[in-house]
């Protein structure tokens, strides 16, 4: 017992007596005399009672796997998946299983936060939701109004909205518009979105769906199916199911062993940056061998064999080796492999277009399907099916000013923008910025050079008000003016869709219980704050956003669904989760079937689907076979039949891209031979992965998950390090232009010598300490608030490097790719005095890397010695413009 | 459920229930989703765990492979943890579980010593919400669940499809017709605790490949992150 | 240890009522912020109290919007933000929100006749401030039965009142106030959490042997001297 005080107890009771004798003047408790009876409810847990299951859909990372969420006594227990889902049939992933313990965890943001001191001090006062809705109606009130008075719709882009995950289904959007904005900003380029601008053009969709369970031969260039991509859990299952029940064989190309790579039947480590180079040459091999479908390419495409046989003349398998190191024998006969066993398909995702020029790697993989007739077929390399549901009306139009933030004009062909930018931008005043508001976002930790962002969000000037959606104190959320806390995403309101199986289905997200605490979901913050901007409905805000609530809110979404609306609208996807049902799932086969055990079979060959004589009726059909109605592309004829086609102007896979060739890019894929492949021989390029308990950043606190991966040390080949010098476990340095970092090696057979990996699963700052502790050094004993698990049972010690701040700028002029894998460093032991964690950075070169990727824009410099061979008039490439090719 | 001490093996016997689960190596590729259902539905405390997914690689540049290898109890019908009990707090089910009576466990380590699969943990004395702790604990093949007509956790939710459950005893079971045709295989058959537990070996491995010591420096590190936290009990069920 | 001081002063009955006041105040002075009307007391008729009891209001002394802002932020940053000392019993029995220690605690105060109503989200009945002003509505409930001599039905409430405090407050509140204490840098804030300690280490002498407030001295002082994990790995983000 301690004596902080040496007060009699005499001293308490004269306190507590004044205290009753002023009685009232202190102000009241939370307590308050009981107006009814509570119904009689049991409040302690009784085991075996049974649990109530509410479906939901999973958002730990973004592959929106459908769930059942088991609530017992008001509290979610656990989590499984759906079994009426079709994507992942019943199965959650180990994030997936972990994800309630966001929604308990003490250190959620449970209300409101207003800055009190300087920004990231870590001083905040706790706020109301109606004050903290209040004051950004206001600040947002505030530009509004001033580009009213000043008569300049080019002031709403003051307002700026970035996201990392926004499935909202067009909350933002109907947000952003109504607010007169265009200044919306995802995460895309960080992502795959190179990956994307390689196949829009050419076919419509920014993605494909591998038929995995039906296919006999799959060609993965740098993805990690079995771990992560799109769409682990779904395609993963499909994979196993092909590569088992249908033995059919796995290559990958991938410099790491991932663990997708290491059950492959056959495993190539090309340099990082060449995957073009051997697609490239996979693709001559087929076509100068005569094993491509000379139908599909004449008919369905727009080049013929002639012209890309010309065209990839230069692509040898012995070039190919000499640019990526993976010996020619086998480029041409994994090409022949490929080509000859029906049906087969490709896969790739982050691995080959994260690099600059990426989105020539993208196309050119994309180009082995096509040339060998496995589009849409069974087995085969699918479009992806998703569904969509209608936006209410009155929905407000975009703004009237294209922002320079959202669509770089120096990236016309980057439809989903070029996020990396975005801190230069403002630092070099190309965008003024009033209201910076985010949301499920964490550049200060994800992005690369991430140090910038710090530097940007910090910035008074620059981002005047800060706003963070966040119900996490993050490295970025921490930075933030004020925090309007979303629910997590077990006690929100989402609609959803996935083409993560060849049947597309419609989900949601709704509470599985009540949001903790009265929380308040970001649906719910969007609808205040409209309403408060504009409580007199002058300013043209409040109309779109007529909800009573977020459910009105998913009705105006759902109810009204052809099909969806017969079996009961959104009560339907209360009660199940995810529409429509297609059968059950045999367990023994995984396949859907029907109640007489069939399977239920999804289309194929989607682009056949014929015309009906009304959608002819009206149409045009043009010399080249498009079929045109109202100045719409429809379809195409060929062969006399008139057929849906591909999304594209022509209604055939454009593999000839015109909309590349404007601007001085290759209108076909070719090979770009990058700076990093002509780095020093001691030198090595260092890259980055993902693993399959971790996302992003958003699940290094669940416990469950940080126990299986918690550290990251540097993947480095036993050649290569013991020409350093450096045995497994060493402390060593691994410098950038930017900057160094001390981390661990783990020396492992399974990485290309020439190639440093780390993951970037761990490593949250090392600077920065739970917010408000921070700046007190004294240890609390129960800092955490001891969940006694974590207090006593965590045994490890170790928590990792982060490697992006070593990682530099550089991104794809095409579809704006940051270059993730293009890092040079130099690795070495630790020099004395270095300590694990140790992080050093330079801001002044990540801006020298910001102009030097400028260099390969379009109008850089850069961009024109290397495209030599495009003719095109480079002396009047179309002129940049914010908004222009969106 | 009848609860029978020592109850007899029930592999093989007409009208008895023989729960057994078969693992396809072919088909696990090491996606933790089992360890972490498994966690969620006992609140197994970090540090110990009822099932792990062993990680090995083999081979050299570029001729590397990756291996996986789910562990958890076996469910011996001939179980030394239950003949070395001194107190009978383990006990065999006559459905072929082996289980743990908590209140009857003295954290005397026998059963753990004489495992030899490594199956058996003592839980720490501090747990988020159940409030058993400082007992040997295990895996109990899920028996509230199956004893409801579902799945074990981790058989609900792996993606591969890896692991596959069911009655033994049953001709009609999957497992059933997996051990007749696929020429599974148990671990440490020459101990003689015959394991319900049975693998599908994936091409070019040999069993005991996957379930090596840690070679690599990153994964001693945490071994000996773990041994010191558990002030040198080598006795655990780890990934490690 | 002082000596109880002979009870001649106050009857049973005043007792009670002090006590009600001196838990009521302190549960205020965690539950939430101050705001004016509680300053005005603590500056006012309650400074000389206070100070006899150990707590200095010269802190709160100036002008008043600084005060209560200066207040504010050490509220938020002791209770309300992430890596607080979190000032639920829930989170120091589990380690999350709202678990079962919370329907314990809200099924105490029906039983008796309260609901907890949340002015602010994420606040939860298991806060240790509500708990304190429950203590001091169950003294007021004594005070109210002595005071009409209603002998029989005030031991009860007395010892429904002693059960609550050993089961809902005994291994954790006093404890959580020294460690809340040692974080604090607001004098006032600091002052008041280790008043609220001595009271409650206080009531519990009363209720308890001596054997059992070893045994929950013991648990108050559970948990690492020094964290040995880094709390950094918790730092979720983007959610």
């Amino acid at each position: 017992m301690t004596k902080h005080f040496n007060v009699s107890r005499r001293g308490f009771l004269k306190l507590g007596g004044t205290t009753a004798a002023i009685a009232g003047a202190v102000g009241g408790s939370r307590l308050h005399a009981m107006e009814q009876k509570l119904g009689g409810e049991d409040f302690s847990p009784v085991t075996g009672k049974p649990r109530q299951a509410v479906p939901y859909t999973c958002m730990v990372c973004n592959i929106e796997d459908g769930g059942i969420a088991y609530v017992e006594d008001g509290r979610v227990v656990k989590l499984e998946g759906n079994p009426d889902h079709p994507g992942n049939r019943g199965k959650l992933c180990a994030k997936g299983n972990s994800g309630f313990q966001h929604v308990y965890d003490p250190d959620r943001i449970m209300t409101p936060l207003m800055r009190a001191g300087a920004r990231g001090e870590g001083k905040w006062k706790r706020i109301s939701y109606d004050e903290a809705t209040s004051i950004l109606a206001t600040k947002l009130r505030e530009v509004i109004q001033r580009s009213e008075k000043a008569g300049d719709p080019a002031i709403r882009n003051e307002i700026v909205f970035k996201w990392g995950r926004n499935r909202t289904g067009g909350a933002v959007h109907r947000f952003m518009h109504a607010m007169g904005s265009n200044a919306m900003v995802n995460h895309t380029n960080i992502c795959e979105s190179s990956k994307k601008v390689g196949l829009e053009p050419s076919w419509g969709p920014d993605i494909e769906s591998v038929d995995y369970t039906n296919t006999k031969y799959v060609l993965n260039f740098g993805s990690n199916v079995m771990e992560t991509a799109y769409f682990h859990n779904p395609n993963a299952q499909r994979l196993v199911d092909g590569m088992v029940a249908n033995k059919a064989k796995l290559v990958t190309f991938d410099p790491r062993l991932s663990n997708t790579a290491g059950r492959s039947d056959e495993w190539f480590a090309p340099f990082p940056g060449t995957d073009g180079a051997i697609a490239l040459a996979m693709a001559q091999v087929i076509m100068t061998e005569k094993l491509y479908d000379d139908a599909f390419i004449r008919n369905w495409t727009n080049v013929t064999p002639e012209r890309l046989i010309a065209h990839l003349a230069p692509y040898t398998p012995e070039f190919a080796e000499k640019e990526s190191g993976i010996a020619a024998r086998d480029i041409r006969r994994i090409a022949r492999e490929f080509a000859t066993t029906k049906p087969a398909a490709t896969f790739s995702y982050r691995g080959p277009c994260k690099h600059v020029y990426g989105s020539y790697q993208e196309a050119a993989i994309h180009m082995l399907n096509v040339i060998t007739g496995n589009v849409e077929k069974r087995g085969g390399y699918c479009l992806p099916r998703g569904m969509g549901w209608p936006q209410p009306e009155p929905k407000p139009p975009a703004g009237k000013v294209p922002s320079v933030l959202a669509a770089p004009p120096l990236y016309p062909l980057a439809s989903h923008a070029v996020s990396t930018h975005m801190p230069y931008m403002i630092m070099k005043g190309d965008a003024k910025v009033s209201v910076y508001m985010h949301y499920y976002d964490n550049p200060a930790y994800a992005y690369p050079s991430s140090h910038v962002w710090i530097d940007l969000l910090k910035n008074e000037k620059l981002l005047p008000f800060v706003v963070s959606f966040s119900c996490y104190m993050s490295e970025t959320t921490e930075l933030a003016d004020l925090i309007i806390p979303d629910v997590t995403y077990l006690e929100r309101h989402d609609p959803e869709s996935m083409p993560s199986d060849l049947r597309p289905w419609l989900g949601i997200r709704q509470p599985v219980i009540k949001p903790l605490g009265n929380t308040q979901e970001f649906r719910e913050t969007l609808i205040q704050v409209a309403h408060k901007i504009d409580s007199d409905g002058t300013l043209g805000v409040k109309k779109y956003f007529a909800f009573k609530n977020s459910e009105e809110w998913m009705r105006a979404h759902f109810d009204n669904i052809p099909g969806l609306k017969e079996d009961g609208g959104y009560d339907y996807l209360k009660k199940n989760g995810v529409w429509p049902k297609y059968g059950k799932v045999d367990p023994e086969t995984a396949k859907i079937v029907d109640k007489n055990g069939n399977e239920v079979q999804p289309e194929f060959g989607l682009y056949l689907k014929e015309l009906s004589a009304t959608d002819m009726a009206g149409a045009e059909v043009k010399p080249d076979g498009t079929i045109v109605k109202n100045g719409k592309t429809i379809g195409c004829q060929v062969n006399g039949r008139n057929h849906v086609g591909f999304g594209t102007p022509s209604a055939r896979i454009e593999l000839y891209k015109e909309s590349y060739k404007k601007y001085g890019f290759n209108p076909l894929p070719v090979y770009k031979r990058l700076p990093s492949r002509d780095k020093k021989a001691d030198e090595l390029v260092l890259t980055t992965y993902k693993v399959n308990v971790h996302t992003q950043s958003r699940t290094a606190s669940l416990k469950y998950l940080a126990e299986l991966y918690h550290k990251n040390p540097a993947w480095m080949n036993p050649k290569t390090a013991a020409a350093k010098g450096i045995a497994d476990g060493d402390l060593i340095r691994v410098t950038s232009p930017l900057g160094y970092l001390v981390t661990k090696v783990h020396v492992t057979e399974g990485i290309h010598p020439d190639v440093v990996a780390v993951s970037t699963a761990c490593g949250h700052s090392a600077y920065g300490r739970l917010a408000q502790l921070k700046h007190r050094d004294k240890d609390a004993e129960w800092a955490l608030g001891g969940d006694p698990d974590i207090t006593h049972n965590v045994w490890w010690d170790d928590k990792g490097v982060h490697p992006n701040p070593i990682v530099r700028l550089a991104v794809d002029p095409i579809g704006g790719s940051q270059g993730w894998y293009d890092t040079v460093v130099t690795v070495s032991k630790a020099q004395p005095g270095d300590k694990y964690g140790d992080v050093k950075v330079s801001v002044e070169q990540s801006m020298k890397d910001y102009e030097e990727t400028l260099r390969y824009a379009y109008t850089g410099d850069i961009h024109r010695a290397n495209h030599k061979e495009v003719d095109v008039d480079w002396d009047h490439l179309p002129k940049p413009q914010a908004g222009a090719g969106h | 459920m009848a609860i029978g001490i020592q109850a007899p093996p029930s592999a093989g016997v007409p009208g008895k229930k023989r729960w057994a689960m078969v693992i396809d190596l072919r088909r696990c590729i090491g996606c933790m989703a089992c360890v972490a259902a498994c966690k969620a539905e006992y609140d197994v405390p970090l540090g110990v765990w009822r099932t792990t997914v062993k990680v090995k690689d083999t081979g050299t540049f570029p001729n590397t492979k990756r291996h996986f290898m789910p562990r958890l109890c076996n469910h011996c019908d001939n179980p030394p943890c239950v003949r070395n009990c001194p107190t009978e707090a383990t006990y065999k089910h006559e459905e072929g579980y082996v289980l743990q009576r908590y209140e009857r466990c003295i954290a005397c380590r026998t059963c753990i010593a004489a495992c030899p699969y490594n199956a058996r943990h003592v839980l720490p004395g501090n747990r988020t919400r159940v409030k058993v702790g400082g007992v040997v604990d295990k895996c109990t093949f899920c028996e509230h669940r199956v004893s409801n007509d579902q799945l074990p956790a981790c058989v609900q939710t792996c993606l591969g499809r890896s692991r596959i459950f069911g009655d033994l005893n049953d001709p009609k079971s999957e497992v059933h017709r997996l051990v007749a045709t696929m020429g599974t295989v148990t671990l440490k058959p020459e101990k003689g605790t015959r394991p319900q537990v049975y693998y599908i070996k994936p091409d070019r491995l040999s069993m005991n490949q996957g379930d090596a010591a840690p070679v690599s420096a990153a994964a001693r590190s945490d071994a000996e992150a773990f041994y010191r936290h558990n002030k040198g009990s080598r006795f655990f069920g780890g990934v490690l | 240890m002082t000596e109880c001081p002979t009870l001649t002063q106050f009857d049973a009955g005043e007792e009670c009522g002090a006590q009600a006041g001196l838990f009521a105040l302190l549960g205020r002075c965690l539950e939430a912020e101050i705001d004016e009307r509680l300053l005005t007391a603590l500056r006012g008729e309650l400074r000389e109290p206070l100070a006899e009891a150990g707590v200095d209001s010269a802190c709160l002394d100036g002008d008043i919007d600084r005060v209560l802002g200066d207040a504010a932020v050490e509220f938020a940053a002791l209770f309300v933000v992430p890596g607080a000392a979190s000032p639920y019993a829930s989170t120091f029995q589990t380690g999350a929100l709202f678990q079962e220690p919370a329907d314990r605690v809200a099924r105490w105060y029906a039983d008796n006749g309260f609901a907890f109503r949340n002015a602010h989200s994420g606040e939860f009945p298991d806060h240790v401030g509500t708990m304190l002003a429950f203590v001091g509505k169950l003294y007021e409930v004594e005070a109210t039965a002595l005071a009409e001599s209603r002998v029989e039905a005030a031991r009860e409430v007395r010892e429904r009142r002693g059960r609550f405090v050993v089961e809902e407050l005994g291994s954790w509140a006093p404890g959580w106030c020294r460690v809340a204490a040692a974080v604090a840098e607001h004098p006032f804030y600091r002052q008041v959490l280790a008043l609220t300690e001595r009271v409650l280490w206080e009531e519990l002498s009363n209720l308890v042997s001596a054997r059992r407030l070893r045994e929950l001295s013991a648990a108050n002082a559970r948990g690492p001297a020094r964290m040995p994990l880094n709390p950094d790995y918790r730092k979720a983000s983007g959610l």
